[in-house]
């Protein structure tokens, strides 16, 4: 290879790297070969010349690019490797330490850290840092006590009437909206969504519950107090009404408007 | 937009249905009737799963008004050249 006598020590010091991160991969068979090895190499060798990021940064976002993709599942095995590899990445910065048996448990305390801007890391590795954030967050999403809930449709909406009961049915998350951690305000918390409904005086006394995705689910709802996003576009719901006369019903859905959405 | 066909009666005393509001993002209104009168109006925010709306609805909002000025400074600039 013409890079490696140009750069030995570098390409040495970046393989040497690679063989104990590769050494954790193997857990979780991601482990990589020579080719996934030289094309960081050259990365590496290329960020040197051309004084791009520090040795550090262009490691991490190989780190980034490169290794966590192949790292996927929700297995206690694969939050091993994880935690293992973050805590090769912190081991050349000084004073963090990475308590294994408490964040095997749980590592919210290290995330809410990260989310509250008191990095571990130099701050200028902010994009790798939250893409951990979101690796060990989701991680965490999956595998809580709702596991495979996720995925299971949940009532999301119960309008109990005297002339009938009507139920709105279906996924209260959305698989992306996960991943990417959308609607959720600067520290985690989901942002409020709209609900309005009108009950004509001919349904008599109403109650009305809506799911709560903190409680996981179904709460008392008054007109005017807000709710959690639970309804996503091109996604499935399932409505069902149950009469109880004999009343003809029917179901009109009457327009969406995007627009007035942001109008106070 | 009206759609009434998606929601069918199940028997007698049921009335189901499946609701998609495909790429309609937004708040969606829909009611329940009984001869001619509306009973219940519920309103409901449908929320975009691939993006930030709240955040980043303004921000297309700038950018799309950013490039209309730039299509009317086009626009009158055309019949001179």
């Amino acid at each position: 290879m013409d890079a490696y006598d140009a750069n030995k020590e570098l390409v040495v010091r970046t393989t040497e790297r690679l063989v104990k991160i590769n050494a954790l991969l193997e857990d979780v068979l991601a482990h990589v070969g020579f080719r996934v090895r030289d094309a960081i190499c050259f990365y590496m060798i290329y960020n040197e010349r051309y004084k791009l990021m520090s040795e550090e940064e262009a490691f991490d976002w190989q780190l980034l690019q490169k290794i966590l993709p192949r790292i996927q599942g929700s297995h206690s095995s694969v939050r091993r490797v994880l935690l293992n590899l973050m805590k090769e990445a912190l081991s050349t910065r000084s004073g963090v330490t990475v308590d294994f048996p408490a964040f095997m448990d749980d590592a919210t305390p290290l995330y809410m850290r990260w989310a509250a801007g008191q990095t571990p890391l130099r701050p200028n590795i902010h994009k790798v840092r939250v893409n951990w954030l979101l690796c060990l967050g989701g991680w965490r999403k999956m595998d809580s006590p709702h596991t495979g809930s996720l995925n299971q449709a949940v009532e999301l909406l119960r309008v109990e009437t005297e002339l009938f009961t009507l139920f709105l049915q279906g996924r209260p998350y959305h698989p992306t909206v996960e991943t990417l951690q959308l609607h959720r305000s600067s520290s985690q918390e989901w942002v409020n969504a709209q609900l309005g409904l009108v009950c004509s005086e001919r349904l008599g006394k109403v109650q009305i519950k809506v799911f709560s995705p903190e409680v996981h689910g179904m709460v008392d709802w008054q007109p005017g107090e807000s709710v959690f996003p639970c309804f996503y576009e091109t996604q499935s719901y399932e409505l069902v009404i149950q009469k109880k006369t004999a009343a003809n019903l029917s179901f009109i859905m009457k327009m969406c408007c995007f627009g007035r959405q942001l109008s106070p | 937009m009206l759609l009434r066909q998606a929601i069918k009666p199940l028997g007698e005393s049921i009335l189901a249905g499946v609701l998609n509001f495909g790429n309609e993002v937004g708040l969606t209104e829909w009611e329940i009737r009984s001869s001619g009168q509306a009973l219940l109006r519920v309103e409901m925010e449908i929320f975009p799963s691939k993006m930030d709306y709240k955040l980043d609805y303004q921000n297309i909002l700038n950018e799309v008004n950013e490039q209309i000025y730039n299509l009317a400074f086009d626009f009158c600039a055309k019949p001179t050249n």
